[in-house]
């Protein structure tokens, strides 16, 4: 077990947004968290990556609680979260946001031949300011950016949203390759249709409790799940 | 007509390069933790004094004046770094996660207590600043008064901010402080931490205000502890003019206004060196609040 959230409970002020919520993720795996808008995926992401601290509970991360250790210490624990709206620093540059993903390390020569081999498009703009990119190109960059720091954990947080079909495709194509290559994977998606073909499992989310849980497949065969997530009537 | 016009120019920039070099404190720390450092500038005033004593302390044996110069310079920049970072360590870190109102009237307490301090210690009479290199004219005849303190001046203050852009641009912890401007959490999120970065960036502002006071003293060479109330002011309206949180703002603010009071004081007249600064103040909240080279942040979705 990489990753395991025992009775996580998060407030805003007096409103609890997570109540009381357990799950877990495996070494290896790519683990869909599903739900409505305003249901607290985000809020659960945030509570693991240490941006927001939990009210109670635990978040043991590779057999440590850390669910008081501060984000950028996380990071050097070996996860990494791609942050909703992908959160690129819009006044740096291509190369700079990079740079910035290799933080906690040193930048070795080979690290952005990778990158540029993943997605070309950010070699051939890695002089650009990143706010002229493409939504899909900062998507792009927020995940390679990501893993600069080499996690073994990454967190992402609706990495299609706002993007073109054909893009998302591109993007989920390359988390499945991100995680074939051994890095376990937390995705977040209000397209629940796209994340559970990816993922091997999947949780569904409704204001602040998980209802199910189950591999993908039962999922996206489960009639309540369906219909609310999946579009069909 | 164009030697007078030289003559304001010569006169703007060196003026101009003080503010400029005092503004970029204001800006940075503004950038990173959006507050105006209103200690900043008794940090400026406490490098002036610093100087002073550090100069009266090496002039018996230190002869060259360069050698003089570059340590005074020096020993001041260390001195307000000192105090910069105390002041950030005790009076700032700890309202971190506070209201913005809270740490500003903190940055105001701050201000007031380091003056009222400099008038304890110092006194409050006016110092003469020695005069750390001997006057020279360098142009006679032209009707045009240009010397080496003048062109010191301007030298210094423009290896200064070329560094800085170097620091910014091409450095780790550069980079690192212009993407914990953008966006703290983001940057957390990279492994950024956030306390290593506000300190770093109060090293570099302090070093550059400590800078700027013995360029100032060199100048103007007469001190006293209420010294940096007025350069603090005009600065802040540099860092403002120039769009504040923008580097490259605050550096072209500061020689902005420094040109615009040397052009004001001939062509109207020297009561009104002050208000311009406040009247461009006025004019850019008006018309450009976002400053000259500001945008407000805005973010493609």
């Amino acid at each position: 077990m990489i990753l395991s959230v025992k009775n996580l409970s998060v407030n805003y002020g007096l409103i609890p947004a997570i109540r009381n919520l357990s799950m877990e993720v495996s070494v290896g795996e790519t683990v869909a968290l599903i739900g409505a808008n305003g249901a607290g995926k985000t809020t659960i992401l945030r509570a693991i990556s240490g941006l927001i601290k939990p009210a109670s509970g635990s978040v043991v991360f590779d057999g440590q609680d850390i669910a008081n250790v501060r984000p950028h210490l996380i990071v050097r624990r070996g996860m990494s979260h791609v942050p909703e709206r992908r959160g690129i620093f819009a006044n740096l540059t291509v190369y700079e946001n990079l740079l910035m993903g290799a933080y906690t390390r040193k930048l070795l020569p080979g690290d952005l031949d990778e990158v540029y081999a993943l997605f070309p498009r950010l070699g051939e703009r890695r002089k650009q300011v990143a706010g002229t990119l493409s939504g899909g190109e900062q998507q792009m960059l927020a995940i390679s950016r990501a893993l600069l720091s080499r996690p073994k954990l990454m967190l992402l947080d609706e990495p299609s949203l706002g993007l073109a079909p054909q893009i998302t495709k591109t993007i989920f194509e390359t988390i499945q390759r991100i995680n074939k290559s051994g890095t376990t994977v937390l995705l977040v998606e209000q397209n629940a249709q796209a994340a559970l073909k990816i993922a091997q499992r999947g949780y569904v989310l409704e204001v602040g409790e998980i209802t199910h849980s189950d591999s993908s497949q039962a999922l996206l065969n489960n009639d309540a799940v369906r219909k609310a997530y999946l579009g069909d009537h | 007509m164009l030697q007078a016009f030289l003559q304001n120019v010569i006169n703007g920039l060196a003026q101009g390069s003080v503010y400029a070099l005092v503004a970029l404190g204001y800006t940075m720390v503004y950038g990173v933790l959006q507050f105006i450092n209103f200690a900043h500038s008794d940090i400026f005033m406490l490098g002036a004094f610093g100087g002073f004593y550090l100069a009266k302390w090496l002039s018996p044996s230190v002869s060259n004046p360069l050698l003089l110069l570059v340590s005074v310079i020096l020993g001041s920049m260390a001195f307000c770094v000192a105090v910069g970072l105390t002041v950030e360590r005790i009076a700032y870190r700890p309202l971190r996660s506070a209201p913005r109102l809270n740490v500003l009237i903190t940055a105001i307490g701050v201000s007031l207590f380091l003056e009222n301090l400099g008038q304890v210690v110092f006194g409050a009479d006016p110092q003469v600043f020695p005069s750390l290199i001997p006057t020279k004219s360098l142009l006679e005849g032209e009707g045009l008064v240009l010397n080496n303190i003048q062109v010191t001046v301007v030298i210094v203050s423009v290896l200064l901010m070329l560094l800085l852009h170097w620091i910014v641009r091409h450095t780790k912890l550069g980079i690192a402080m212009r993407a914990v401007s953008f966006d703290i959490e983001v940057a957390n999120l990279m492994g950024i931490p956030t306390d290593t970065i506000i300190i770093f960036t109060f090293t570099i502002g302090s070093s550059l205000a400590g800078a700027a006071a013995i360029l100032y003293g060199l100048s103007y060479p007469k001190i006293e502890p209420l010294l940096g109330v007025m350069i603090g002011l005009k600065a802040f309206v540099a860092a403002v003019f120039g769009g504040i949180g923008n580097i490259m703002g605050a550096a072209v603010g500061g020689i902005v206004l420094g040109l615009a009071e040397a052009f004001t004081v001939y062509y109207v007249s020297s009561t009104f060196r002050d208000a311009i600064a406040f009247g461009i103040l006025i004019l850019i909240l008006l018309f450009k609040p976002a400053g000259l080279f500001g945008t407000f942040k805005r973010e493609k979705v």
